[in-house]
């Protein structure tokens, strides 16, 4: 063992880690609000990259198909009509479906303005990165805020299993979506790793220890985001309701908080990181495919597990960690690869059997 | 002894009999139906189709990891994400001696050896496991030198085990590991040396008829008893945790056990084992099918199942009453296991080869959502899940195959957004029998059961 390997090793496993920290701060922050283990996350971080792919590769579908603009008008149109029969307002019904409908009609210019623009766009310039970013992110985001809505906020007042299957579902229902022809196909297919400006080219070495310039990007990224997230959940009104929430939910809800946007904004929070970190993760490997999301989407929520759910310093410790020691083992252990994705559940299962509120986690005392 | 007695007894009395024909009495409807259909079952398969027979062998399958994790998942409350790892370790347990041990289905003398040697094995570590909790249960200050204790004896047994292994000089500790460690060498060593071929001359007292079907069923039922063993260890320490942390921690031990098979020289690695000879059909699956049916029905609305229950409802209550609520845990999580390792071993004896990718994550979500559709609780809404799950995906197949898988998954959000708690929510499709409860007894003869 020598100190260059050591500090070789040590950069890998950092930036290993901080992709899981971008996934794991979504896990955590949706765990820590709702008590629900969002297993579609992963997959959100599968389209983050798919989408991020496509975006930059000029394929993205100037609207979306017939069939679903039915579905959809179908849908407000059967909505409305059901709750009316119910017997609710026809101004509460319209209230309680602006956003989606909202959400709806601007996705169709915003498709063919993106859709426009990606076939001609020219890989590694600043504007090609900045807009494949910030399509992939709003497109995520919005993934988020849909999931939440339709999927989990009608079950939120039933048993947790329910909202765990549906979460089950969806994930399903995004990979095997994913590896339909019509949507990205099953076979994977190479990242463009020049979409970002000044990481192509050689690597830096500083003696005899290489650094991908990627590594770096993906550490200042990932450090700048998480200042963001720091200011935006200390520092903000809708960080207070957030953190009130996540502290006792229905007493939140009694002090004036709206729990319902609050929720959302959680959701949409941590499907844009889990977009950023999907991008970062295509450029890194140089590859996509719609399965990728299932083990980093797993290894995430154990790295949130590991630090304390619930906690977002803890999220991105335990991710940190959880990269470091993946590597290690990976270069320190002969025939440490195959091991490789074992180490992640050693480690959940020392940490649950040992201290199963994680490292940063607070221990709840249950009360009779 | 009396309260597991309690739904036998009066029966007994009632029909004046004693309480073990009043067991196998009760159980009648479960034997006549194996005794009638088992001579029919080559008979029976020649006029369906080949297509609709798979489909009816998979339901096989599914019913019996649905049922026996609804023991777990429904009726004891705790969320078990791992149950292919059981059925991994069902499959491999049974694949390894078919092949090494009797191709041909006509010792089972062998095979049997290699079980006891396993339990010997598995024995210690569950052993050391106990002295462990014990010692926990006993002195609360113990528990703080836990690790410590586990590590010494861990490192110790390494370092003997090592030690022990040939040539330690020159391979690397994890090369004899992937092995098989000194004492499990030494255990399996023997079944090919001496022991094996005196315990195969035991077993020639038997008709020459009756050994394939001899050594298939300790096949089956002792990698059925491997499984649960494996679900005992892994049961003890995490049905500690609760809800979400137990089915997380039940996830990462399916995995763990998928990814020590990956990497197990013996069991194939990441290739798997082939070459596996057959011998489950139609009948033998659906044989198992009943039997798990009916185990897991007595066990669930037993006084047993009842305590249960009791935990699920509330754990703290339950203990408050005297239910010791992490045995009651740790006997549905073994049953549980072990019928999932039945499983196993009934699929690897059928498919011929299998690998480990085949037991991820994704199958075992799939007896979970089952459990779930069907509604926690209800084991005949296990098995009606199953069913309709295994279908579903085959109907869709005719619609549009390329779409099957993202309208089946739609149709699980839709569901469980639609029906909550499962298509039958916790009560069965036929009712149980209200005949032999204590109420429905007289006075009188009430008390002339004897305590």
């Amino acid at each position: 063992m020598n100190v260059t390997q050591f500090i070789q090793q040590l950069i890998n496993g950092l930036s290993q880690g901080a992709i899981y920290a971008l996934i794991a701060v979504g896990y955590t922050m949706v765990y820590g609000v709702l008590q629900l283990i969002n297993f579609a996350h992963g997959d959100v971080f599968m389209v983050g990259a798919m989408v991020s792919l496509y975006a930059a590769t000029g394929r993205v579908a100037p609207a979306l198909p017939l069939w679903l603009h039915v579905l959809i008008v179908a849908g407000f149109v059967a909505t409305f009509v059901i709750r009316l029969i119910m017997g609710a307002s026809i101004p509460e019904t319209f209230k309680r479906l602006l956003p989606l409908i909202c959400i709806y009609i601007i996705s169709i210019p915003t498709f063919f303005i993106a859709s426009a623009i990606s076939r001609h766009l020219t890989l590694g310039s600043w504007f090609a990165a900045i807009f494949v970013m910030i399509f992939t992110v709003a497109l995520c985001g919005t993934m988020g805020y849909l999931i939440e809505r339709l999927a989990y906020r009608p079950l939120r007042d039933k048993p947790r299993i329910n909202s765990l299957i549906t979460a089950i579902g969806i994930s399903l229902l995004l990979e095997y979506g994913g590896q339909n022809n019509r949507a990205f196909g099953p076979t994977p297919q190479a990242f463009p790793d020049t979409l970002i400006p000044l990481i192509g080219g050689s690597p830096l070495i500083w003696h005899n220890i290489v650094i991908a310039k990627v590594d770096i990007l993906v550490l200042v990224l990932t450090i700048a985001i998480m200042l963001v997230l720091t200011w935006l959940v200390l520092k903000t009104r809708t960080g207070l309701g957030l953190r009130a929430a996540s502290y006792r939910f229905d007493t939140a809800a009694l002090m004036g908080v709206n729990i319902d946007s609050v929720v959302s904004f959680t959701f949409i929070l941590g499907s844009c990181l889990a977009a950023v970190a999907g991008m970062l993760w295509g450029v890194k490997y140089s590859s996509a495919n719609p399965l990728m999301g299932l083990m980093p989407g797993i290894k995430a929520f154990v790295a949130a597990v590991f630090g304390g759910i619930g906690n977002i310093a803890g999220a991105v410790l335990g991710a940190i960690v959880l990269g470091l020691v993946e590597v290690m083992v990976v270069g320190y252990l002969p025939g440490g690869s195959q091991y490789r994705d074992g180490v992640a559940f050693v480690i959940l299962i020392a940490i649950l059997l040992v201290k199963p509120s994680g490292l940063l986690g607070k221990n709840v005392v249950e009360k009779v | 002894m009396s309260s597991r007695r309690s739904d036998i007894l009066p029966y007994a009395v009632e029909k004046r009999v004693h309480p073990w024909r009043a067991t196998l009495l009760v159980n009648v409807p479960t034997i006549i139906l194996i005794l009638v259909m088992f001579p029919l079952r080559d008979k029976l398969v020649l006029y369906i189709d080949p297509y609709f027979l798979r489909i009816g062998i998979l339901i096989g399958f599914n019913v019996i990891l649905a049922v026996s994790l609804q023991l777990i998942n429904g009726f004891s409350g705790q969320f078990s994400l791992g149950h292919a790892g059981f059925m991994a370790v069902g499959a491999y347990l049974a694949a390894y001696p078919a092949i090494n041990y009797s191709k041909n289905f006509d010792d089972p003398g062998p095979t049997l050896l290699f079980y006891v040697a396993l339990a010997i094995s598995v024995g210690i570590g569950a052993g050391v496991l106990w002295l462990l909790f014990y010692a926990i249960r006993m002195s609360r200050k113990i528990h703080k030198a836990l690790p410590g204790i586990l590590l010494v004896a861990l490192a110790a047994w390494i370092v003997w085990d090592y030690s022990k292994a040939a040539d330690t000089a020159q391979t690397p500790i994890w090369a004899v590991w992937s092995q098989g460690t000194f004492l499990l060498q030494r255990l399996f060593g023997a079944i090919n040396s001496g022991i094996g071929p005196a315990a195969s001359k035991i077993f020639r007292i038997l008709p020459q008829a009756a050994r394939p079907s001899i050594c298939f069923i300790i096949l089956v039922a002792g990698s059925g008893a491997c499984a649960s063993a494996v679900g005992f260890i892994v049961g003890l320490p995490a049905l500690r945790l609760r809800g979400d942390y137990l089915a997380i921690a039940t996830l990462g031990f399916g995995e763990i056990i998928r990814i020590a098979i990956q990497n197990s020289e013996p069991l194939g690695g990441a290739l798997g084992l082939t070459g596996i000879p057959k011998f489950t059909d139609f009948g033998w699956l659906y044989a198992f099918v009943i039997i798990t049916i009916g185990v897991i029905w007595r066990v669930a609305y037993s006084p047993k199942g009842r305590a249960i229950m009791a935990v699920r409802e509330d754990e703290i209550a339950a203990s408050s009453i005297g239910i010791f609520s992490t045995d009651y845990k740790v006997i549905a999580f073994s049953i549980g296991a072990f019928f999932a390792g039945v499983a196993g071993a009934l699929f690897s004896l059928h498919e011929r080869s299998i690998t480990p990718s085949y037991f991820n994550v994704v199958k075992s979500i799939e007896p979970v959502v089952m459990v779930t559709l069907g509604g926690l609780g209800s084991i005949s809404g296990a098995i009606f899940a199953a069913a309709v799950l295994t279908i579903l995906p085959e109907l869709l197949r005719d619609i549009s195959p390329q779409d099957r898988m993202v309208f089946y998954s739609l149709l699980l959000v839709i569901m469980m957004l639609l029906r909550p708690q499962g298509l039958l929510g916790g009560r069965e499709l036929w009712p149980r029998r209200k005949r032999y409860s204590p109420r429905n007894v007289a006075p009188t003869q009430r008390e002339a059961v004897p305590a």
